[in-house]
């Protein structure tokens, strides 16, 4: 139903998630994805664009792993466009602070780079 | 040469031997207890040193041994032995009893007579309603001439044995049968709004076993509709265990993606690989998603015939349209169907258009005439009914006929009432009736998927939350009036607490999506019902 590509630049796996992500496959994706990330690695980018569907259970798993990953120092940065139906629901759920939203890759990319300069973690995300 | 020729029997002594075989009390044993203590009588009475059972396999055309007595080593070897040769299988091939007096390798194809010093035989044919069940025999180590009497007693042991086997095997090759059924045919027709499917299946008049053709419909991962329709020559298990393993094959080769074209490839690769030569003709179609397009290969198939609100007419049939299996590889070909609102396809095998004397060509426009008639979209079940009685002479047609008849309805329903188990995986149907009759309600994309995801979130908790590990079902019913969409979530369970946090989520979602969310819990179960304006 989901199909997860792994991608990697420097420090940063970048995973992109198409398909659907519902209860029945949330973990198995999560799972997927979490496998990916070594402990040297600085951020995780997860990008949600090409996703046709998630629900609340998909998008508990993304803030899951983004908990995880915080208690390492990792980041998980999504990535999904503004208006899009997946970004109003994450709105409406709401974030927590370990994990931040960003319109496209490069945006997402942008941000880990400007962290690893100033050696600390990502700040306020665009949507606060 | 000299032959030790049994005494003629008295009247008396006849009938109590009759009794003896005909007794009711075997009525009541088992096929193999029945046949066991048959052997048993008849060697005694007919003072002979070996007695043996062979059952013809018709698939084959082979008699297997079955049950003997003094030589059981026939049928622990499994001995076949075909129809027309040798001792046996010339009883079969003339169904006359048939007594030989001299017992070796010029008469007899099975080595272990002549290995057991038998020195003569006489047998009979099994018998039936007139179809041939197998053949019975008994063996001396002495050399003897039968007489007639004991020709007509072994004739009337074998009449019993046959009809006995003949009630009891159908008995059970109908169990057999009913279980292949159940697993050849699809569990469920998918459910997608605007679509309808109606599917028979009829097994020809005189067939003993059940047929080798079947069909199959199933919604892909991503939405697409397979429907195959296929047949495997020959009747009876060999044909239903073909026909089972190509049929889940080709779920396995639909899985892997593709187009028709690459399913059906797939399936000749496959059967040229694992098959054994076997006739098996396959019809693969893909319809779109959306329902606006239907495409299909054909591996040795008649085409499927499609109706539309105008016209009636065959799919184009043209390339090569070989069986599946052939050495070298056929270039198959894919062939395109609009599916505009109001349109019918029928996937048959060719039992549906195959008549004694008749040309496939004016079977096939037999069945466009009728089919233009009958298939309107109106009573799919009661359309396939009128379409087999204008197509099939008498209550059962000569050879199998399968159908599968699918309608794109020609107008959205403004309503939409269905009910699925509440399983994890009846979600993904869930959402794609949901966005199907959104579609074609023309509710704007961004409200359609957002409508869509408020219903996925209701139905989620109703899958974690209303049932014990027993389970239920989810009811969803929806109508669209005034610009707005009304959807009714409903079960029929008794709700556990919310133990997870991502829960809380769920209603938070929907909430943030909809106008309006209401849940409505009594003693009979919960109903959630979502409101959405669908001016975007």
């Amino acid at each position: 139903m989901a199909e997860v590509r792994l991608e990697r630049e420097d420090e940063t796996v970048v995973a992109i998630i198409t398909g659907e992500v519902d209860m029945s496959n949330a973990s198995t994706v999560r799972q997927q994805i979490a496998e990916s990330v070594t402990p040297g690695d600085d951020a995780l980018i997860v990008d949600l664009s090409e996703l046709s569907f998630i629900d609340s259970a998909g998008l508990h798993a993304m803030i899951a792993l983004g908990t995880v990953l915080n208690e390492r120092r990792q980041q998980l940065l999504l990535c999904l466009p503004q208006g899009s139906t997946i970004r109003r629901a994450i709105e409406i759920i709401g974030l927590p602070h370990a994990v931040s939203v960003y319109s496209d890759r490069s945006g997402a990319m942008e941000a880990v780079r400007e962290s690893a300069m100033e050696s600390r973690p990502i700040g306020p995300t665009e949507n606060g | 040469m000299r032959y030790r020729r049994a005494p003629t029997l008295d009247p008396l002594e006849r009938l109590e031997r009759v009794q003896r075989v005909t007794d009711t009390a075997l009525s009541h044993l088992s096929v193999d207890d029945l046949l066991d203590e048959l052997l048993e009588r008849v060697r005694e009475i007919l003072d002979a040193d070996t007695a043996a059972v062979l059952l013809l396999d018709e698939s084959r055309n082979e008699l297997v041994a079955r049950a003997a007595k003094g030589i059981e080593e026939e049928v622990e070897r499994g001995v076949r032995i075909p129809v027309g040769k040798g001792f046996a299988g010339r009883i079969a091939a003339e169904r006359e009893p048939v007594a030989l007096h001299k017992v070796d390798h010029s008469t007899v194809l099975n080595p272990i007579l002549f290995q057991k010093g038998i020195r003569s035989l006489l047998g009979v044919p099994l018998v039936a309603h007139g179809d041939l069940v197998g053949v019975m025999h008994v063996g001396t180590k002495s050399r003897r001439r039968f007489t007639k009497d004991e020709t007509e007693l072994l004739q009337l042991v074998a009449d019993r044995v046959a009809l006995a086997l003949r009630v009891r095997l159908s008995d059970r090759s109908r169990v057999v049968i009913e279980a292949f059924q159940r697993t050849f045919l699809p569990e469920v027709l998918p459910f997608l709004p605007g679509l309808r499917f109606a599917t028979r299946y009829l097994p020809a008049a005189t067939a003993v076993g059940v047929g080798g053709d079947w069909f199959d419909t199933f919604v892909l991962p991503a939405g697409d509709i397979v429907l195959v329709i296929g047949d495997v020559a020959g009747h009876g298990l060999p044909a239903a265990s073909l026909m089972g393993k190509t049929r889940n094959a080709l779920r396995a080769h639909a899985l892997m993606g593709g187009t028709a074209l690459d399913i059906l490839t797939r399936a000749d690769e496959f059967h040229r690989h694992f098959g054994e030569g076997e006739l098996v003709t396959l019809l693969v179609g893909v319809l779109s998603g959306d329902l606006s397009q239907f495409r299909y290969a054909s591996a040795g198939h008649p085409p499927p015939l499609v109706v539309g609100p105008e016209v009636a007419a065959f799919a184009s049939d043209h390339g090569a349209n070989p069986p599946l299996g052939l050495p070298q590889q056929p270039s198959f070909v894919e062939e395109e169907v609009a599916m505009p609102p109001g349109t019918s396809v029928l996937l048959y095998t060719d039992g549906l258009v195959e008549r004694r004397g008749e040309s496939l060509d004016s079977g096939l426009e037999r069945l466009r005439v009728a089919g233009e008639k009958v298939l309107n979209g109106t009573a799919l079940n009661d359309a396939i009914t009128d379409l087999l009685e204008r197509m099939i002479d008498g209550p059962r047609p000569a050879d199998d006929v399968a159908l599968m008849l699918l309608h794109r309805d020609a107008t959205p329903a403004t309503e939409l009432e269905f009910a699925v188990g509440a399983r994890a995986r009846s979600l993904l149907t869930i959402r794609r009736a949901a966005s199907r009759w959104l579609e074609d309600l023309e509710v704007p994309g961004p409200v359609a998927t957002e409508i869509v995801m408020a219903v996925h979130e209701a139905s989620a908790n109703v899958v974690e939350h209303a049932y014990g590990p027993a389970g239920g079902t989810i009811t969803i019913s929806a109508k669209h009036e005034a610009e707005e969409v009304e959807v009714r979530i409903r079960d029929s369970g008794t709700w556990r607490g919310a133990s997870r946090g991502d829960r809380g989520n769920g209603l938070k979602l929907m909430r943030g999506l909809m106008d309006s969310v209401l849940v409505d819990t009594s003693a009979d179960g919960t109903v959630v019902l979502l409101r959405r304006g669908t001016v975007a």
